[in-house]
């Protein structure tokens, strides 16, 4: 069960009936697809009963200042089997921690030597695409995402939290449109 | 009289005060000279380290190679550091610790399980299992100046009684002395007068240092006073520990060609490939022999007259108790296992070494690479580099086989990335590891076919219904320019298919349909986008330029196809990770940047078309040794001047160029004469399938002979990614052929038919 996915269904109130994408759990403390994120732009093809969900975490959002970056909770699901190296899991954790302590040089280095590791896991193109969304290299955090997102396949949740980092970064960068149009696919990825 | 004594005695107080503000300044200058050579240390440049982990793709002939260019030993008891101990599924080594820019790897020992070419596990002394293990990695080459080539040591790091047995053979009295030995050169005075000449100078460790820092190597009288004077102040100044410590980071002992080797760590990886902690009694004792005349007692050209010196040396150390006769007369025993070349790794990069060099000056000046002792992190992989020697050697000895090459003048550019990473992995800068002309960065040569891959992905661009079962002619061509000059190509077999599937321009590199392909969409548009897409292109857009008149260097080649082969992003290529300056601090480090070139969906569609050139096309050769799943592409320019290739599993991207620098006709073929380089390259690393992942808008189709989508069943069909908006078969036809010219395909509105 992917963190993320928990939150969507939360936000949304539709349940956790979608089929979860088998990938790595996703690592403590990284944040995901948030309730501001997905909330924008309602609309296209969502049910009634979501639009009110959205309603309501759009008025959450209006004491929610708009900077602060939803951390979330450790995973407290048991990790599933994964298809990782431990030892690319294991560096992750370390980038992890790293950027917790506001090390982003040494957590940049561990991303990129789990990347040696597996180079067509998306996981890494996310958490890197994060971290430099952290340091302020937007355009990065764009190009990056963008590359996960062509790795991801039929990976609809991560292509999902890809979209939401590009959103971030668009909003950011001062490209309100673009960033509306990633929160579009966002939620068709997502839904 | 009483007045000219008294002048003389003035005139020496005047003197002596004047030798007296003499030494008080040589004093001084020593003592800065002394201060600041200690820390004038190259920049260290190392391989990338080998990472291993459960999973990882090695398999245990692949590990001991690393282990044994690292200089490991294999033992067959308990492994201690620097040794190892092979089983039949296992490797116990007792690992080097090192220090990275981004952690610390202790000594420990490990064991290491296989299974089916990969590490199955990784567990510590007590069966623990551990995630990831970094070897030290190994040193290429050492940047500077003066100090070029230098290990440098601290005491600690010698093997006990190393100093005893140093101070017991050059220099008895040094701990006791003034910097000159009264006994020392009253013996050597006995003897020279003995032998009627200036034969022997009686010197002490500290006037061999002085010698060696600051003196010529004449020997005569004065020479000697200086060095007495020089050595008194030195000894005078600083402690005898620390008149070792640089004795031993500065004593000579050996040359080889332009290098010289100086101090115990730098000949200890010299001639044993080993740290000095890890060296044999008998090893050490070669060394201190060595003192005495590095090249008079050269082990490689005398080794009868340096085993003698060697046994001498043994010999005394026992003599004055620091060894017992016994360990001293084992030792003597030994033989003196010196290699023919040098035992360590420096100098066997050159290529690779100019590389780093050229991107490092692109961050620092010339005195801060000579002067700080920078620790240079690199990537490059032994296993890649020993692939690419291999492909080097067999490729020249066929050139001269038959005939091709027959003074032995060809050269050769190579070099194999990393895709996902854009890390240059190995590079190989000509036939020879001369230092000279670097062929990878410098070579400017026509890349001919190897631009079809770029003039395709153009026409994807230009052109989203495009797939590779869309149709092109191939017919004769001719095309006048405004100058009435004439073009007529000709395809490489002199032959016409009348009309192919776009992918045979890049799978069968047909120039009459690359021609008619960039015709038909628009010469303007097609050469305006490879020339964004990096290749250069004349101002005058010359139409030749589409069958490749472009000059490139191998280095650009491989920069340009890392984008197209990793979904159209780029990476910027490079050698270097990381530099780390002496106090641990990392100065550089160059992160992970893409940027797209093109859209993933044309780029993995001409990546796919260059499968086919490895499955049934000009990169066959590749395909049936290894497996079809591989890109590559062929290249030869007229007259067979340049004979190019590039192949790509899914992690590694081989480029090899084949020419004469002088560019004369060669008569080579990309096939036949670069294609080899990569192919016998791959087969030192562990191959890995290239991915079959779809970016969004293509989808896998069925497509005929005559490039419809058709169901899967129908016969000949064949899977091919299609955009996904022409990707649903119309149902019940099998596309047969209509009336000849092909069906269904853009191309009857551009050709009429």
């Amino acid at each position: 069960m992917r963190l993320g996915l928990s939150l969507f269904c939360l936000a949304f109130a539709v349940g956790c009936t979608l089929a979860p994408v088998s990938r790595p759990p996703v690592l403590d403390a990284s944040w995901r697809a948030s309730e501001k994120d997905l909330a924008v732009s309602p609309g296209i093809g969502i049910s009634e009963s979501s639009k009110d969900a959205i309603t309501e975490v759009n008025e959450l959002n209006k004491v929610t200042p708009v900077e602060a970056v939803p951390k979330l909770r450790p995973i407290d699901q048991p990790k599933k089997q994964v298809d990782m190296p431990l030892a690319a899991l294991s560096l992750l954790k370390q980038a992890d921690q790293l950027r917790g302590a506001g090390d982003f040089l040494g957590a940049s280095s561990r991303l990129e030597r789990a990347r040696r590791i597996v180079p067509n896991e998306p996981e890494i193109y996310f958490q890197l695409s994060s971290l430099r969304l952290d340091q302020g290299s937007l355009d990065d955090a764009v190009n990056i995402a963008t590359q996960g997102l062509v790795l991801a396949g039929e990976d609809r949740a991560m292509k999902r939290d890809l979209y939401i980092l590009i959103a971030r970064a668009r909003d950011a960068l001062g490209d309100k449109d673009g960033a509306t149009k990633a929160r579009h696919l966002a939620r068709a990825a997502g839904s | 009289m009483k007045s000219s004594w008294r002048l003389l005695l003035k005139l020496s107080l005047v003197l002596l005060v004047a030798v007296g503000f003499g030494l008080v300044y040589l004093n001084a200058y020593l003592t800065t000279q002394f201060e600041s050579l200690s820390w004038a240390v190259g920049a260290k440049v190392y391989a990338r380290p080998l990472e291993l982990y459960q999973g990882a793709a090695f398999n245990q002939i692949q590990v001991r190679y690393e282990l044994d260019l690292l200089n490991y030993q294999s033992v067959n008891g308990e492994p201690g550091r620097g040794q190892y101990r092979a089983t039949n599924q296992s490797l116990w080594v007792g690992m080097r610790g090192h220090q990275y820019h981004d952690g610390t790897e202790p000594d420990r020992l490990i064991r290491l399980d296989f299974q089916d070419l990969t590490v199955a596990r990784i567990v510590d002394q007590s069966g623990g299992l551990i995630d990831l293990i970094r070897f030290e990695p190994l040193v290429l080459a050492q940047l500077s100046g003066i100090h070029a080539d230098r290990q440098i040591i601290q005491l600690d790091d010698l093997p006990a009684g190393f100093i005893e047995m140093l101070i017991a053979v050059e220099d008895r009295g040094f701990y006791d002395h003034a910097g000159i030995s009264a006994t020392a050169i009253f013996r050597a005075l006995i003897n020279n007068v003995v032998a009627g000449r200036f034969a022997q100078g009686g010197s002490t460790l500290t006037q061999q240092l002085v010698k060696n820092l600051y003196l010529t190597r004449e020997r005569t009288l004065t020479r000697k006073v200086i060095e007495a004077i020089y050595a008194i102040l030195l000894d005078s100044s600083f402690s005898k520990n620390r008149i070792l410590e640089a004795y031993i980071n500065e004593v000579f002992l050996g040359q080889w060609g332009s290098r010289a080797i100086h101090g115990f760590g730098t000949a200890s990886q010299f001639y044993f490939g080993l740290p000095i902690g890890e060296l044999t009694l008998e090893q050490q004792a070669l060394l201190v022999a060595l003192i005495k005349g590095p090249s008079a007692f050269n082990p490689r050209r005398f080794a009868a007259r340096a085993m003698k010196r060697r046994n001498l040396v043994l010999s005394l150390t026992a003599s004055q108790n620091i060894i017992r006769k016994k360990v001293a007369d084992l030792a003597k025993s030994k033989p003196l296992a010196v290699p023919d070349g040098p035992a360590d790794r420096i100098g066997r990069f050159p290529g690779y070494v100019s590389l780093v060099r050229r991107e490092l000056t692109e961050d620092y000046t010339s005195s801060q690479l000579t002067l700080t002792g920078l620790q240079v992190y690199t990537a490059l992989d032994p296993q890649v580099h020993r692939g690419l020697l291999e492909g080097r050697k067999n490729i020249l000895n066929k050139l001269k086989a038959t005939g091709l090459d027959p003074d032995s003048e060809a050269q050769l550019g190579t070099l194999m990335i990393d895709i996902p990473t854009g890390e240059i992995q190995a590079v190989l800068a000509g036939r020879d590891n001369r230092i000279g002309f670097h062929r990878v960065l410098d070579a400017r040569r026509q890349i001919g076919s190897l631009i079809k891959p770029f003039v395709v992905a153009a026409a994807l661009e230009e052109d989203p219904r495009l797939h590779a079962g869309s149709l092109v002619r191939d017919e004769a061509i001719s095309i006048t320019d405004e100058n009435g000059m004439v073009w007529s190509p000709k395809n490489y077999d002199r032959k016409q298919q009348g009309i192919v599937r776009l992918e045979a321009v890049i799978a069968k590199s047909i120039n009459q349909a690359t021609v008619h392909l960039a015709y038909g969409i628009g010469l303007d548009s097609i050469l305006d986008r490879v020339s964004d897409f990096g290749i250069p292109v004349a101002t005058t857009k010359p139409p030749s330029t589409v069958l490749g008149v472009s000059e490139m260097s191998p280095y650009q080649v491989a920069s340009k196809y890392q984008g197209l082969l990793n979904q159209g992003y780029v990476t910027p290529l490079k050698a270097v990770r990381a530099i780390v300056d002496p106090g641990g601090h990392t100065l550089l480090r160059r992160p992970f940047q893409s940027s797209r070139i093109m859209t993933a969906r044309t780029a993995v569609q001409v990546d796919q078309m260059m499968r086919i050139g490895t499955k049934a096309g000009t990169g066959r050769a590749l395909g049936s040794r290894y497996h079809e799943n591989m890109a590559s592409k062929t290249g030869t320019t007229d007259d067979g001047r340049d004979a190019w290739f590039l192949g790509a599993d899914g992690r590694r991207l081989g480029v090899a160029w084949i020419g004469f620098d002088d560019n004369r006709k060669a008569g080579l073929v990309g096939s036949v004469a670069a294609l080899p380089v990569i192919s016998d390259a791959f087969q030192y690393v562990q191959r890995s399938d290239r991915s079959n992942v779809l970016p969004d808008g293509l989808r896998y189709s069925w497509l005929s002979q005559t490039g419809q989508v058709v169901d899967q069943s129908c016969e000949g069909a064949e899977k091919r990614p299609v955009p996904v908006e022409y990707s649903h078969a119309k149902t019940g036809e099998c596309g047969i052929e209509r009336s000849g010219a092909g069906g269904g395909s853009w191309l009857n509105s551009w050709f009429g038919g």
